[in-house]
């Protein structure tokens, strides 16, 4: 999955008029954001909460070479291997590697966007490994094989009448609509796999530097099944999740689940420091992190852009998005979508490919008020803008690769003419002239300039120029 | 060179030019935290904050009275089977239950050993290290004595809870820096029966976990 500029306006288009679509993501956004909004309420000064996580994040990435290294420390001071991946690509190599040594045939799966992000499953079954998503959303979309369509809520896209269908094609189980009768055949055909499996692979919510310790955040308690059923745990993270002390971890948490679902806690809050230890009887007998780079190094050297490191993919941003609830997660084409994928995918894969993105917001500022560690995405989406439309001749490639890569010629000619024709008032008075005497000329809907243009009425210019009215005021 | 080394040196170059953030947030924590509403007789909280999730309870006055309180919850559930670790303060329950005729196991070889038994058992009965008041969590840390399915691969799962072992909130069992000082293979916060929302946000309850949480607050 690539983004792409010019699918993405096809795909955005299709999905604004797909009323299905349209429905499923009204009702569950609407409720999530309330379940959010009442978390948020029933606290004293929640915005002094947000800053606090705001500056724990901060502090967190300031240190983040340090504190990779003592996290490393302390994970193999206690048995946990460490493995480091400059690319997607290393990264699942390791998975493989691994798995060949343990001769692993079946892999179950907790909720991962790191995985997403290397395409992981597709790589292991490539090289003839089964792989099992075992969080519900994740399940549902894998059956359907589709890619999640939200980072927290991977199926909202669909209503219980297409999950039954899906059920009853690939299951082969009878067609039922309730939810808790659905939720029993995924729980029926995923025990036997947790009980068979040979690796588990989860990502990690937050690593602890301070004690080494892998924290992961989740309802269901795959999660949990994961990291204790089977003989090795291989846990992903980017390298931005860690965090340098155990105290920070109450704030975070709080921050994290009530963004991501409005709970004040969630049901499992597993915390990991070694493999299984002698005399235990249960719990992995080999546990490894990789560490994954994938262009967050790049991003790190840019004190402004940096702060996208700081998300704790909570998803409340895609919730409040205007533009994700019309659209929904899929037309992105990317592992992440809405506001966080906005600023986040073009920096990882490159403003050529996805540069596009960052002209899909209407700068409305909702997702930073609503961010639990307050990045600010619209300024980041606004200096990526201009990144992708500087003149590439000036040679002032702040962001290095892609940047001038979304300059339009016609748009920059535009821009130049506007200049000059400010720069020289006789020129301006022409222009003007010119432009009201041509108004009645013009198609009252702006189809050539752009998809925005397409549906919107020009306005009608006014008869006399404001110049022309100072002029011929009375008395003047 | 490796990967590790890049990835660092990148970081490094990049720890230099970038702006940091320093802030003291420890003492911003706390006095956040000192606003907020106060929780109050601890135990009290912590039953009112598992009941919103459906957690049922029992309270009873001291470990003698935790077999009748489980047996009661048995027939309740039409429990058949339950699993113990090896915790010799349990004892007296699995003597109990036995006399009872309640199938009673113990997790004694490992998890490989006695895989089937362990996924055909119709409740684990653990002891809690203690429980967070303020959003309801069991403290729960497996043991050798009690390993980790024991609450995770039942569709009950009863938890034993000493009053005593109550923190108002996790900064605060934090703050007594036993985990800071021997972090356990694992420990997991538990503050409910398993649960999803991922069919329409519909709230389901026994997903992968147990589909019922029981607990028994002593003292
Ligand atoms: S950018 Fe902020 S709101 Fe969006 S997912 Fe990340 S932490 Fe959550």
């Amino acid at each position: 999955m690539k983004p792409d500029a010019g699918r993405f306006k096809v795909d955005a288009a299709r999905a604004t008029l797909n009323a299905t679509l349209r429905q499923n993501l009204n009702h569950t956004l609407g409720l999530i954001r309330a379940r959010r909004d009442a978390a948020f309420e029933a606290l004293t000064a929640p915005e002094e909460l947000q800053e606090i996580g705001q500056a724990i994040k901060q502090e967190s990435l300031a240190r983040l070479p340090e504190l990779l290294e003592r996290l490393e420390d302390r994970l193999t001071a206690r048995g946990i291997q460490v493995h480091w991946a400059e690319t997607a690509d290393e990264a699942n190599a390791i998975v493989l590697e691994i798995a060949r040594r343990r001769g692993v045939q079946l892999v179950v799966k907790g909720k991962t966007m790191v995985s997403e992000e290397t395409e992981l499953n597709r790589f292991l079954q490539r090289h003839g490994i089964e792989v099992l998503e075992a969080d519900l959303g994740e399940y549902i979309v894998q059956l359907a094989q589709q890619p999640p369509s939200h980072i927290v809520a991977p199926a909202i896209h669909m209503n219980r009448r297409e999950i039954a269908d899906l059920f009853h094609e690939k299951l082969g189980e009878p067609y039922t609509v309730d939810i808790e009768a659905m939720t029993a055949m995924a729980r029926r055909v995923l025990r036997e796999k947790f009980k068979t499996a040979g690796m588990g692979v989860t990502g990690v919510n937050f690593a602890i530097a301070e004690t080494g310790t892998l924290c992961l955040v989740e309802n269901e308690g795959n999660g949990r099944m994961c990291t204790t059923a089977p003989p090795v745990h291989v846990a992903m993270m980017g390298l931005e999740k860690v965090v340098a002390n155990l105290s920070d971890l109450p704030t975070l948490n709080r921050l994290l689940t009530r963004s991501a679902t409005g709970q004040a806690i969630s049901t499992y809050f597993n915390w990991i420091s070694s493999p299984r230890r002698r005399g235990e009887k249960d719990g992995p007998e080999e546990v490894h992190v990789v560490i994954l780079d994938n262009g967050r190094s790049s991003v790190y050297s840019d004190g402004e852009l940096r702060d996208t490191l700081a998300c704790l993919r909570c998803g409340a941003c895609l919730n409040i998005c205007p533009v994700y609830a019309r659209i929904g997660g899929h037309a992105y084409r990317a592992v992440y979508m809405g506001p966080i994928g906005k600023i986040l995918t073009p920096q990882l894969a490159g403003l050529e490919t996805a540069g596009h993105l960052t002209g899909a917001s209407t700068l409305c500022g909702a997702c930073a008020e609503v961010c639990p560690v307050k990045i600010p995405i619209p300024d980041l989406l606004l200096r990526l803008r201009q990144e992708g439309s500087q003149p590439t001749a000036a040679g002032r490639a702040l962001f290095g690769p892609g940047a001038g890569s979304q300059r339009k010629p016609a748009e920059a000619m535009l821009w130049k003419g506007w200049q000059v024709l400010h720069d020289r008032p006789a020129y301006y008075r022409a222009a003007t002239a010119l432009a009201r005497a041509a108004a009645a000329l013009l198609p009252r809907r702006a189809a050539s300039l752009s998809p925005w243009g397409r549906r919107r009425e020009l306005p009608v210019p006014a008869r006399a120029s404001l110049h022309a009215l100072l002029r011929n005021r009375p008395g003047a | 060179m490796s990967a590790r080394d890049n990835i660092l040196n990148r970081l490094r170059i990049g720890a230099r030019t970038a702006f940091a953030h320093p802030n003291a947030t420890t003492a911003r924590e706390a006095e956040w935290a000192a606003k907020q509403p106060p929780i109050g007789d601890p135990a009290r909280r912590f039953l009112a904050e598992i009941g919103k999730v459906g957690t049922s309870y029992l309270r009873v006055p001291d470990w003698t009275a935790v077999p009748d309180a489980v047996t009661s919850w048995v027939r309740e559930y039409g429990i058949s089977s339950v699993m113990t670790g090896t915790t010799p303060a349990l004892e007296p329950l699995r003597e109990h239950l036995r006399a009872q005729g309640v199938d009673t196991r113990i997790l004694a070889e490992t998890a490989e050993t006695q895989r089937e038994e362990i996924f055909n058992t119709d409740c684990g009965i653990t002891t809690a290290r203690g429980a967070i008041a303020d959003t309801g969590s069991l403290l729960l840390i497996p043991s050798a004595q009690e390993p980790r399915l024991l609450s995770l691969a039942m569709p009950v799962h009863i938890a034993l809870l000493e009053r005593a072992n109550l923190f108002p909130t996790l900064a605060d069992y934090l703050a007594n820096n036993e985990f800071r000082n021997q972090p356990p293979t694992n420990l997991v916060l538990v503050s409910g029966a398993s649960r999803t929302a991922d069919i329409e946000l519909t709230l389901t309850v026994g997903v992968h976990g147990p589909k019922v949480l029981l607990v028994a607050l002593i003292g």
